[in-house]
């Protein structure tokens, strides 16, 4: 007989009751079958027998239907595993949590059984029977390892394997799962750190804290601890001559590059060379933001009465009407779902929620938008430590972007998913959300905040834990393999739901003054920002709710923990009674002042004591050189692709078959349908989206953007795109930037909206800029981002398309000794619009048998960067271009054409070209096309002809203008009786007539004369669908 | 002159759709009150004021152990006599998606004079589902709230919609009780049933988002003109607007 050392834990399973037959659809037999397991601790009396402990269980734990409650006494575990060994298991694995992480089925469970006044601590994990087959000959540790990042992830849970043929390993129950208060709960108040030391000491410091501080930054700390003034203060509040941890880890985090941008901010000293290599001249860049971000902003500013606060708060604010204003932030969370893909995802659309929360005196978010840049499904690259395959990733982060946006009841009705092996070193995660607020609110302009003296410091959410430390320092350096674990988090959408119900009822009853997030940097970093509205304030980490004890002060100050929001009141009280209606912790944790400094106390004891204006202002500015060559120019290009040399294929190039390549684009995962991934997202809760992810009869025609009621009974929308074109970098930073702005802008008037009233972000995604020993690329990385910000800048003045927002994410590497990775530089732009009248909203499909179809364009042709010419190697570098003045014009004009009910559809032209645009235009409604191609793009060719001489098919321009993906481009389609009013309003170069739709579903596309496609929309569809993008 | 009925919509906890659930009742002419569940056990009784109570879609306690399980339970342990008068006195309960789960977790649902005997268990493909599905009534109930109904189409958003059953025995009178049956097999449902009702047609339990579909503009294609003129017609709508006739007839 077993027996089993139980650590005072009492065992329980919900297993299938077999007296009761189900009767279900689903009878397939699995290779792994799984229970759900609670460890329940026992600390008094003997609850195993306690019939009324059974029956409580049971009410909560079960369904009446099939389940059955199995508390495991004495000898039921041999029971149980007799039972499985004898049908031919080979395996019983054990898995659970690690203390300290969320378990939110275990909270649940605990508000469950208040209801029965139970009070116990429980934990929650999984049993899985593996059956013989599945792991021949493996060791144990073989399969453990197997099971990794895709039966558990050991950053945040442990498994325990019995192989039921062998003996039980003495001890197999004993787990560690709560974390254990201390005997001793006496905190220490805080360490002081000496700081009198040599450099390299002072580096050591930085490193082996994790504090991502540089040494003159280490030693502007230093000074600012040697100042006389500082020591008069210190003396006065007791305080050690040197800092204390508390107040090192704080300035470490504001001064973070998560939190300050240096790089963004930096001084960059471009010398240009003349040919023999000597500088010709330089100038100066005082800093990237300010000069290619704000500047384009604030002079587009004057023309944009209705921008109402950029680059300031949580989120960009625009005022939408008369009553209304809306908010929209991007954020990227790559790290953490480097690390921990299911947790980084949940906490970064939570965290990017609560931007919008925390903006002005609090929107709600009304839909959020995710953009995943992933490497290759099918590689099998090999397994690096902390570099996940791709699939573990995409499934993770897919799971985490659904459970934290559907169970938060905001629709998830915008994004894109990129696959490309530039992105091995870190997965980039974007996650967006926008929110709306009325203008004012209670008398007050809500695009403010109005925090004042005496103003009481107020958590809201969650509690505070040892997850999630050194997020914000964490992600401003490489991955490697010593990266913190406790930078993971799970993330809880319900308490955040909850918080979220309750803050919308305070700001709307007057009771809050002002909110933030507390995301990176936690308390640190929301209450020091804050602390600036008043020029100081004060808490105190004894109130602080933990969720367990024996975190040390400085924990407790910069953790992440998440759903936590920051509040400022002068209503306590009645702040109070409404949260627990809501199930809200709200603590009272200090105060604001007008006293200059940001104080850390612990009861009476001060343990941070900190100058608002060092802590701000006191970090090193960076001073960078950029070094161009004579024949070098802002159109730059990125060294990462030195990685991935273009060898090109001359076996799939032999015979080139363009009804082949269109269905190889077709099924390609960047092009190929999304919707096995889109349709696992709640798009329409909130019942306002009325663009949605898929148009036309069969729900399968793709939109190029998404659109959302002002409100339910309004006639206005929000309109919301994306762009992005990552391929580019490799070519020429400064187009790549361009054509990012420009397909999100298309994107956006492919349903109708206004461009006047289209407002950006921009979200940077960057390799390391810096050079260093370990970063050879440093300097090219940074011409890049030099290159792709001046890019950016000529894009959004060109279309007067202010920016309002933006982050940046410039440490997507990977280090180790054995390899060094590097992401490809990315710009992310998301376009948040105004749809005046919706009833003027277009969709992507062709509406009409009969209709014309047109092609719109402010491109010129070119084959580089484009999917075909990946999928094949061609060796070329002739670029599509842009012409801005035009495109603009161009767009303008399509709002007026649009205005005048003269389209029936719009289409832009992205990944895989025209070919591709073509064929989803005919998918929602199941129509077919008649089209010529002779002329299209045939103006732009007269200087080209070098790059068509280099093709290995220069007879063959056709495959061009179908693949070629080029900028400016839109498709429409309209109705024959309106085709001259549409043409009289365009300019003639910028349009040419292709063909017709015909409700046959049979696409015929014709070169000079010549048929080239002619093929069934069905067989196109079906290729389209069939993508590995279904999978997940 | 008439007085407006009175409804009450459900919030809190992680319930999501009680916006647009007032907007649909009221755009068809009830007077509308959102609630806190935890404010309505402290004072069941006000339940007595309504004609209507609706529970609303969402993921209430972010259905953890089981959806709708733990908002279930607490209607068990703190208002279940208050919601069976409610409902022994005709008036009408409407539990949308979340909603139907917690009707069918408290025993509401076939009927309380029944054993619990079903389930809405994960969809067979184990995966969230936001799509519009075809439906067809279940002609031979005269469900009032599915007046003028017989075939249309709605959204669903789920991703525990399939309805398992405890025995043979069970499925007779599961199918006494179903409201709506999916055209295609969606989820794995049992008999492909998409809402349960209860004897007396008063209390109703769907899984698909009527409130998503109460003007044209919600329609996945309302901007094809021929659908917009023969198929898009906002049925949603009419369910709405058979609850508000109901207490008129």
């Amino acid at each position: 007989m077993l027996t089993v050392k139980t650590n005072n834990l009492i065992y329980a399973t919900v297993i299938p009751d077999s007296n009761n037959q189900l009767l279900s659809a689903n009878n397939q037999t699995p290779n792994q079958i799984s229970f759900p397991l609670y460890f329940i601790e026992q600390n008094q009396g003997n609850l195993v027998h306690d019939k009324n402990f059974n029956t409580i269980m049971t009410n909560v734990l079960t369904n009446s239907v099939n389940d059955k409650l199995l508390l495991f006494i004495d000898d039921n575990w041999q029971n149980f595993i007799n039972q499985w060994k004898n049908k031919n298991f080979a395996y019983l694995i054990i898995k659970h949590f690690l203390p300290g992480v969320t378990d939110t089925k275990a909270n649940t469970i605990k508000d469950a059984l208040k209801l029965f006044n139970c009070k116990i601590n429980i934990a929650c994990g999984n049993i899985y029977l593996l059956p013989k087959t599945a792991t021949p000959n493996d060791s144990l540790n073989g399969l453990v390892k197997k099971l990794q990042y895709n039966l558990f992830n050991p950053l945040i849970e442990q498994i325990k394997v019995v192989d039921l043929n062998q003996d039980y390993q003495e001890g197999f129950l004993e787990f560690k799962l709560f974390t254990q208060s201390t005997n001793d709960n006496k905190r220490n108040y805080y360490e002081e750190i000496n700081l009198n030391l040599k450099d390299n000491l002072l580096e050591d410091i930085s490193k082996n804290r994790l504090l991502a501080l540089s040494l003159p930054e280490m030693k502007n700390v230093q000074n600012y601890f040697k100042n006389t003034k500082t020591q008069v203060l210190r003396n006065k509040f007791n305080l050690p001559h040197n800092p204390t941890d508390v107040e090192l880890e704080i300035i470490a985090q504001t001064w973070s590059e998560h939190c300050k941008h240096k790089i963004f901010n930096s001084t960059i000293t471009c010398n240009y060379l003349d040919k023999n290599k000597q500088i010709s001249h330089s100038k100066i860049i005082h800093s990237l933001f300010k000069e290619f971000i704000e500047s384009p902003t604030r002079q587009l500013a004057k023309i944009k009465p209705n921008l109402l606060s950029v680059f300031s708060d949580n989120a960009g604010i625009v005022k939408f009407n008369e009553n209304y204003s809306i908010c929209f932030k991007v954020e990227t969370h790559n790290s953490p779902c480097a690390l921990e893909p299911y947790g980084g995802a949940v906490t970064g659309l939570l965290g990017v929620n609560r931007d919008i929360m925390g903006t002005g005196l609090g929107a709600k978010p009304i839909f959020n938008t995710d953009i995943l840049c992933l490497p290759n499904p099918f590689e099998n690259e090999p397994i690096h430590p902390k570099l996940l395959p791709s699939r573990s990733i995409i499934n993770g982060v897919r799971k985490g972007i659904e459970d934290a946006g559907n169970k938060s009841g905001i629709p998830c009705i915008n994004g894109s998913v990129f696959f490309h092996n530039g992105y091995r070193a870190k997965p980039l995660v974007f996650c967006g959300t926008a929110g709306i607020m009325p203008l004012t609110i209670n008398g007050l302009e809500s695009h403010h905040k109005y925090t004042k003296i005496n103003d009481r410091i107020v958590m809201v959410g969650g509690r505070v834990g040892a997850d999630g430390i050194h997020g914000a320092t964490f992600s401003s350096i490489p991955l490697a393999e010593n990266s913190p674990k406790s930078a993971v988090q799970i993330g809880d959408p319900l308490t955040q739901k909850r918080m979220l119900d309750f803050l919308l009822k305070a700001r709307d009853k007057g009771l809050i003054t002002g909110i933030t997030d507390n995301g990176a940097g936690g308390l640190s970093s929301s209450v020091g920002e804050m602390a600036k509205i008043t020029n100081g304030a004060t808490i105190d980490l004894n109130l602080v709710p933990l969720k367990y004890p024996g975190l040390k002060n400085w924990e407790i100050t910069v953790s992440e923990s998440q759903e936590r929001m920051t509040v400022s009141t002068d209503r306590f009280e009645e702040l109070k009674r409404l949260a627990e209606n809501f199930n809200v912790e709200v603590t009272d944790i200090g105060y604001f002042h007008n006293l200059g400094y940001f104080e850390v106390k612990d009861q009476t004891f001060t343990v941070a004591l900190l100058d608002l204006n060092f802590l701000h202002d006191g970090y090193s500015d960076l001073n960078l050189t950029a070094t161009f060559d004579h024949n070098e120019t802002v159109h730059f290009i990125s060294e990462i692709a030195q990685n991935d040399v273009i060898k090109p294929n001359f076996d799939k190039l032999v015979d080139l078959n363009v009804h082949d390549i269109f269905l190889e684009l077709l099924t390609h995962p960047n092009i190929a349908s999304k919707e096995g991934i889109v349709r696992q997202y709640d798009h329409e809760v909130q019942g306002k989206t009325i663009i949605k992810p898929f148009t036309g009869k069969n729900q399968d025609g793709p939109n190029d953007a998404a659109c959302v009621l002002l409100s339910l009974d309004s006639q206005q929308g929000i309109a919301v795109a994306n762009g992005y074109n990552p391929l580019m970098s490799y070519y020429d930073c400064y187009s790549m930037a361009v054509f990012s702005v420009d397909e999100a802008i298309r994107n956006a008037l492919c349903i109708g909206t206004n461009l006047d009233e289209i407002y950006l972000l921009d979200n940077f995604s960057f390799p390391d800029p810096l050079n260093s020993a370990t970063n050879k690329l440093g300097e090219n990385n940074l011409k890049c981002l030099i290159a792709t910000a001046n890019g950016l800048k000529d894009a959004v003045l060109a279309y007067s398309t202010p920016l309002i927002s933006g982050k940046d994410s410039m440490k997507n590497d990977y280090h180790t000794e054995q390899i060094k990775l590097s992401d490809i530089p990315t710009l992310l732009i998301s376009a948040i619009g105004k749809i005046d009248d919706i009833t003027k909203c277009l969709t992507s499909s062709f509406k009409n048998s009969g209709d014309l179809v047109y092609l719109l364009s402010a491109g010129s042709l070119g084959i580089a960067s484009s999917h075909f010419q990946s999928i094949y190697n061609l060796n070329s570098d002739w670029l599509p271009e842009l012409n801005l003045n035009q495109a603009y014009n161009l767009y303008k004009n399509l709002n007026i054409i649009n205005q005048n009910n003269l389209i029936q559809s719009a289409h832009d032209l992205s990944e895989g070209g025209l070919a591709i645009t073509i064929a989803e235009c005919l998918f929602g409604e199941n129509f077919g096309a008649v089209l010529d191609i002779s002329l299209v793009y045939g103006k732009t060719l007269s200087n080209k002809q070098s790059y068509i001489d280099k093709l290995p098919f220069k007879n063959n321009i056709a495959l061009c203008k179908l693949f070629g993906e080029i900028p400016g481009s839109i498709l429409v389609s309209l109705k024959p009786k309106d085709q001259s009013k549409f043409e009289a309003i365009l300019e003639e170069s910028t349009y040419t007539y292709l063909g017709y739709v015909t409700a046959e579903s049979q696409l015929i596309i014709k070169d000079n004369n010549k048929t080239i496609i002619n093929t069934n929309t069905a067989t196109l569809n079906h290729a389209w669908k069939t993508s590995v993008c279904n999978t997940f | 002159m008439t007085t407006k009925p009175q409804a009450l919509i459900l919030y809190g906890d992680g319930i999501n759709c009680e916006h647009e659930t007032k907007f649909a009742l009221e755009l068809v002419g009830f007077d509308t009150k959102i609630m806190l569940t935890s404010d309505l056990f402290k004072t069941p009784k006000s339940i007595e004021k309504y004609q209507l109570l609706a529970f609303p879609g969402g993921f209430s306690f972010g259905d953890e152990i089981y959806s709708g399980k733990v908002l279930a339970l607490q209607f068990e342990q703190l208002a279940k006599d208050y919601l069976v008068k409610f409902i022994e006195q005709k008036n009408i309960v409407l539990g949308i998606c979340n909603g139907f789960q917690v009707l069918v977790n408290l025993g509401i649902l076939p009927d309380l004079n029944y054993e619990p005997m079903c389930q809405l268990n994960h969809n067979s493909q184990n995966k969230f589902i936001n799509r519009w599905v075809n439906l067809s009534v279940n002609s031979k109930l005269n469900n009032p709230l599915l007046k003028n109904l017989t075939n249309f189409e709605l959204p669903i958003r789920h991703g525990e919609g399939n309805l398992i059953i405890k025995n043979e025995k069970a499925s007779e009178i599961i199918l006494q009780h179903a409201a709506l049956f999916y055209e295609n097999d969606v989820n794995g449902s049992f008999a492909k049933i998409a809402a349960l009702t209860n004897k007396t047609g008063n209390v109703l339990g769907m899984m698909p988002h009527p409130e998503a579909f109460v003007t044209r503009f919600q329609h996945y294609n309302w901007l094809n003109q021929q659908l917009a003129n023969d198929q898009a017609k906002p049925y949603g709508y009419q369910i709405f607007l058979n609850a508000y006739n109901y207490f008129f007839c």
